[in-house]
């Protein structure tokens, strides 16, 4: 099977800014993974200059083992959707379908068959003789997703292309492409700001930050063992305490918290031999796994509360601490609802926090 | 759209209604204008094609009967159909480039393409004369390069009355091409890029197509003035290559024949009329595209 990727030690420099800086990526054939950061992270940086659109200052991409920073953007035989809409307005959905194959002088009867395949995996069979303009945006980045498959590349490349549709379009839109994923068997790289959509449709997540690596591994990974502080902060929620490192106990972290109290942590990368007792510590818990406790003998802490929000399925509640931290604790359902300005103890709601430990 | 749409009544005071009447008051002195001091006079002017001793039609029988004033009319077609053309040609890669540049670039190219427009037809005109005539700088250089013995005849022909017309004509026909090309989003070009597209298929597949309408418009405005224009061809043309424009002055002006010079006027804004559907429909082809 053929589409797998490679960034060998990429770099961009526009100017004296490094855009990308040193970033090696291998993505396997078939699998799907979503480069994601906030702006500025350089992560359609990436995707421009696998597609050709931009060309690295240094380092190498590789598809399937053979370098492709020489080959011109339109030798490259990707498929690529982009977050505007661009497909043709001149020509209806079947002639912007036929544009690439046109353009590889493929016969009209075979882009006849492939154009009805292609609208097929879409679901847009009835489509063809429509003119974009007369399409929603969810049918545009269909028949746009359609025009970049209909002549089979190995790699399809993706730059935020639901950022554009409202939520209920966009989780329809990334059902749809998970299926077509795995209906095609494609290689998928996903450009995304949405930390919440990379964690639902991809095998594995790229986290980039100012032009960084921050962290690669799959949404479980990424979510349950943060790399880092800015990783643990940009997938989902989490509240920061600082602590000391008490001590060992086999590859569990003991913290010592500043009142007195000793909690387990997973020591993510933190080992023993670099971090002896006594070393600072931040400590970061995701307020899921924090509860809010009758007893504040034995508690984590306390705090004031400032606001609760309900959102659904759960309520989160602000606390504020005697040292004027801000820790966030998620209240299910069917619990009580505490009184803003009550004073009230959160614990932990599990032995060990997964969600980790590092040098302060 | 088979469903009539009513409207409740709305008093004559709802600030729908009353913007469209300050909507009106607002175009009167504008259409008081034209109507009193363009749209009557040309009527007027017009309607003396149809004095004459014998018959009402006499004008007319005269300048159909005769070979000269055909002939004049068939070169004021193909002329500006030539000037259209090399407008065209040499407007076209001017307003793709306008399109692609920002900034200072631009401004800079901007400011060139407007500036023939900020100086009178006369002096640019008269500047041609220099140009090209006999002892003019084209042949000192021609001889100059021993690219010919005698110096060329190239004032007072239909080639030089093209040249000078496209060159007075051509911001006519870059701003409006420019106007449309702007609006093609540049994703179009990276997307046909990674789609496989090379750069003659990206021409001639998208910007050509939807540069179309401002290709209609500019063309059709170059064309359009060319057929009535008269300083240029008067001057550099001379009698040889006489344009229509010109023969309704030395009609008007020199033979002081006034009901001559309407018909003339009448049968040049006949194929003005004639072009117009046409310019209609270019411009309904932009907004179904838009």
């Amino acid at each position: 099977m053929s589409g797998a990727v490679s960034f060998v030690g990429v770099r961009k420099f526009y100017g004296t800014v490094e855009a990308v800086k040193n970033v090696d990526l291998a993505i396997k054939a078939g699998e799907f993974v979503s480069l994601l950061g906030p702006s500025g992270s350089g992560k359609s940086t990436l995707l421009m200059m696998l597609a050709g659109l931009e060309h690295p200052s240094a380092g190498d991409l590789l598809v399937d083992g053979r370098s492709i920073v020489k080959v011109p953007a339109n030798k490259r035989n990707l498929g690529m959707v982009f977050q505007k809409y661009t497909l043709f307005p001149h020509m209806t959905v079947a002639q912007n379908i036929a544009f690439p194959l046109t353009v590889r002088g493929v016969s009209v009867q075979e882009q006849r068959r492939k154009i009805a395949d292609a609208l097929r995996v879409v679901r847009l069979q009835d489509f063809g003789d429509r003119l974009p303009g007369q399409l929603s945006g969810g049918q545009q980045q269909r028949i746009a997703l359609a025009r970049a498959l209909v002549y089979d590349p190995p790699v399809l490349l993706m730059d935020e292309p639901f950022a554009a549709l409202d939520r209920k379009l966009r989780l329809e839109m990334q059902d749809e492409i998970r299926r077509i994923q795995q209906e095609l068997n494609l290689t998928i790289v996903f450009v995304t700001h949405d930390q919440e959509e990379a964690l639902r449709i991809s095998h594995r997540v790229a986290v980039l930050a100012e032009g960084k690596m921050q962290q690669i591994g799959t949404p479980k990974e990424i979510y349950e063992e943060p790399a880092n502080g800015f990783v643990a902060q940009f997938i989902g929620n989490v509240n920061f305490l600082s602590a000391r490192l008490d001590g060992w106990d086999d590859k569990v972290l003991v913290a010592l918290l500043p009142d007195g109290r000793r909690i387990r942590v997973n020591p993510q990368a933190l080992r023993p031999s670099a971090a002896p007792p006594g070393t600072p510590l931040r400590i970061a818990i995701r307020p899921e796994n924090l509860a809010i406790c009758e007893n504040s003998d034995n508690a984590l802490g306390s705090g004031t509360v400032l606001e609760c929000v309900y959102l659904g399925e759960k309520t989160t509640c602000v606390l504020r601490t005697a040292t004027g931290a801000d820790v966030t604790v998620v209240i299910g359902a069917h619990d009580p609802k505490p009184q803003p300005g009550s004073h009230v103890a959160f614990d932990l709601r599990v032995d060990t926090v997964p969600v980790f430990a590092e040098a302060a | 759209m088979g469903t009539v749409h009513h409207r409740p009544d709305i008093a004559a005071d709802s600030p729908r209604d009353l913007s469209r009447l300050v909507g009106l008051l607002l175009i009167l002195p504008a259409v008081a204008l034209i109507a009193s001091l363009f749209v009557g006079p040309v009527i007027t002017f017009l309607l003396r094609s149809f004095e004459g001793d014998a018959s009402p039609f006499e004008q007319y029988t005269r300048l159909f009967g005769s070979d000269i004033y055909l002939r004049v009319l068939i070169r004021t077609l193909v002329i500006s159909f030539l000037v259209t053309l090399t407008c065209l040609v040499l407007g076209y890669p001017v307003a793709w480039l306008l399109s692609r540049l920002r900034g200072w670039k631009l401004a800079l190219l901007a400011l060139f393409v407007l500036l023939p427009l900020w100086t009178s037809v006369l002096v640019r005109t008269y500047a041609w004369t220099v140009l090209l005539q006999r002892n003019g700088i084209v042949n000192s250089v021609l001889t100059g390069l021993g690219l010919t013995d005698a110096p060329l005849r190239l004032l007072y022909t239909d080639g030089a009355v093209v040249i000078a017309m496209a060159h007075v004509l051509l911001p006519f026909l870059i701003l409006p091409l420019w106007g449309s090309l702007r609006q093609i989003p540049p994703e179009f070009r990276s997307a046909a890029l990674v789609l496989g597209a090379s750069e003659f298929s990206i021409f001639r597949r998208i910007t050509a197509p939807l540069s179309a309408a401002g290709v209609g418009a500019g063309c059709l405005f170059v064309f359009l003035i060319s057929l009535g224009f008269f300083v240029t061809p008067a001057l550099v043309g001379g009698p040889r290559s006489m344009m229509i424009g010109t023969l309704v002055s030395q009609q008007a002006l020199d033979a002081l024949n006034w009901p001559f010079a309407a018909a003339l006027s009448a049968v040049i804004t006949a194929v003005v009329l004639m072009a117009m559907p046409f310019c209609r429909r270019l411009f309904l082809v932009t907004r179904a595209e838009g």
